[in-house]
């Protein structure tokens, strides 16, 4: 229950970070929010709750509101202006799991060792997970848009777009970061059970997502 | 193997700024100066020891910081940075909810980073409540620095060092007394803090090839 709770406030944080860093900063608002939350993803999708017995990596709602981004500047800007956050949130990803594993190869002072020798052990070999998070966010965020604009010039509804994106383009970007960073690791019982229990959580959190992208498109 | 590493990530540091910052020009001084934030923000929380001193990483991407308000205020005037410190504050107040919301979270039985994340994060709450109120008081001396050495004079490389000389003192000392305040004893606190202030000396002057490349970019137009 408390896990639960816990999701919902990191959802909140994300979706009123997004209505605040659009109106304040339009375009650049969102790409200045795929940068902190990509980065805050690299950190949380290291940690792993217990849901039904099986062990789940978090970051739900940090990694699907960086899609839900990506269908606001389609939304708001079309196709064009995705690229630049794409390769904002590659580089994102690339710099900050560079700086993070070297950082854990330096020698840990005596002062606050404790600390010192945990923050290693967090950012140590990690590359699946880093490597899984890359290929999942960046493909999910560019097939999403494409399946948003196309879904948007059929029909103009925020919700229709929307919805259907994220419930097409979650089960891609599960399977990806599942398999990327767990297969061999978990039992194939486990990993099928990772992938939907994180598809349900990640497709309702998207579908909320629906509500700052609908109060955002109203805003000029 | 530790120094070689520590100069890979000043090297990292400046390339990343400079490669965002080709690719996407004003805007990605910006964004580079975002990324680099969160970085300072994270590696705040460990302690090296390299060059034989206790040294907080956080030097490392802080230093990053102040070279691109500096080419910011340089290049395109002093109207931005209201929008800069503010854009800073909140990327560091969403990094702290989120690290405390991931705190929070009950983890796996079977998993060991959850463990190693409670020794870091939670050990270190300090630094998750004092981090951004340092940082934005940091920016804003660096800024109000900034405009007064560049006025009297006009040559950066000597503003840079100075500002830093000045406010990097103040800034690695308060941070240090402060995140460490129960952790630490103050000696200890201080002693951190001066070793941090004196190998960011040496990083200021690599890093400064950053802002002559930069600089000189607009003379050659």
């Amino acid at each position: 229950m408390r896990n639960l709770i816990l999701i919902f406030a990191e959802m909140i944080i994300c979706y009123i970070s997004l209505i605040i860093l659009y109106k304040k900063y339009k375009t650049d608002g969102i790409y200045v929010y795929g940068i902190i939350f990509t980065f805050i993803s690299c950190i949380m999708s290291l940690k792993k709750i217990d849901i039904m017995n099986v062990d789940i990596p978090i970051g739900f709602a940090t990694t699907t509101s960086i899609i839900v981004g990506g269908n606001l500047i389609t939304q708001k800007r079309g196709l064009d202006e995705l690229k630049t956050y794409i390769i904002l949130i590659l580089l994102t990803v690339l710099i900050s799991s560079c700086f993070l594993n070297l950082s854990g190869l330096i020698e840990v002072s005596k002062y606050n060792e404790i600390a010192n020798k945990s923050f290693d052990n967090i950012f140590k070999y990690n590359l699946r997970v880093y490597i899984a998070l890359i290929v999942s966010l960046i493909g999910s965020c560019f097939i999403s848009s494409k399946i948003y604009y196309s879904l948007k010039k059929l029909q103009n509804q925020v919700l229709f777009c929307n919805v259907f994106s994220i419930i097409i383009v979650e089960l891609f970007e599960n399977l990806l970061f599942v398999l990327i960073a767990y297969l061999f690791e978990y039992k194939i019982v486990n990993l099928i059970l990772c992938i939907v229990i994180r598809y349900m959580i990640k497709t309702i959190i998207g579908t909320i997502g629906t509500i700052p992208i609908a109060i955002l498109k109203k805003v000029n | 193997m530790e120094e070689l590493i520590f100069i890979i990530l000043i090297l990292l540091t400046i390339l990343t700024t400079f490669c965002i910052y080709k690719i996407l020009d004003k805007r990605g001084l910006y964004f580079s100066l975002v990324i680099i934030n969160l970085l300072s923000y994270i590696l705040s929380f460990k302690i090296a020891y390299v060059f034989k001193m206790n040294i907080n990483l956080n030097i490392i991407p802080l230093i990053g910081i102040m070279i691109i308000l500096y080419i910011i205020n340089a290049k395109y005037g002093s109207k931005e940075n209201k929008n800069i410190i503010i854009i800073l504050l909140i990327t560091n107040i969403i990094t702290s909810c989120s690290l405390a919301v991931l705190n929070f979270f009950t983890p796996a039985i079977t998993e060991t980073i959850s463990i190693n994340m409670q020794a870091t994060f939670e050990h270190n709450y300090k630094i998750i409540i004092f981090y951004p109120l340092i940082t934005l008081l940091s920016e804003l001396s660096i800024i109000k620095l900034s405009q007064i050495l560049l006025s009297i004079n006009k040559n950066i490389l000597i503003c840079v060092l100075l500002t830093y000389i000045i406010t990097g003192l103040i800034y690695t000392l308060i941070f240090c007394i402060l995140s460490y305040i129960s952790t630490l004893t103050l000696y200890n606190s201080i002693f951190i803090g001066i070793s941090t202030y004196i190998i960011g000396i040496p990083i200021t002057l690599i890093n400064l090839i950053l802002v002559q490349s930069i600089i000189n970019k607009k003379v050659k137009r």
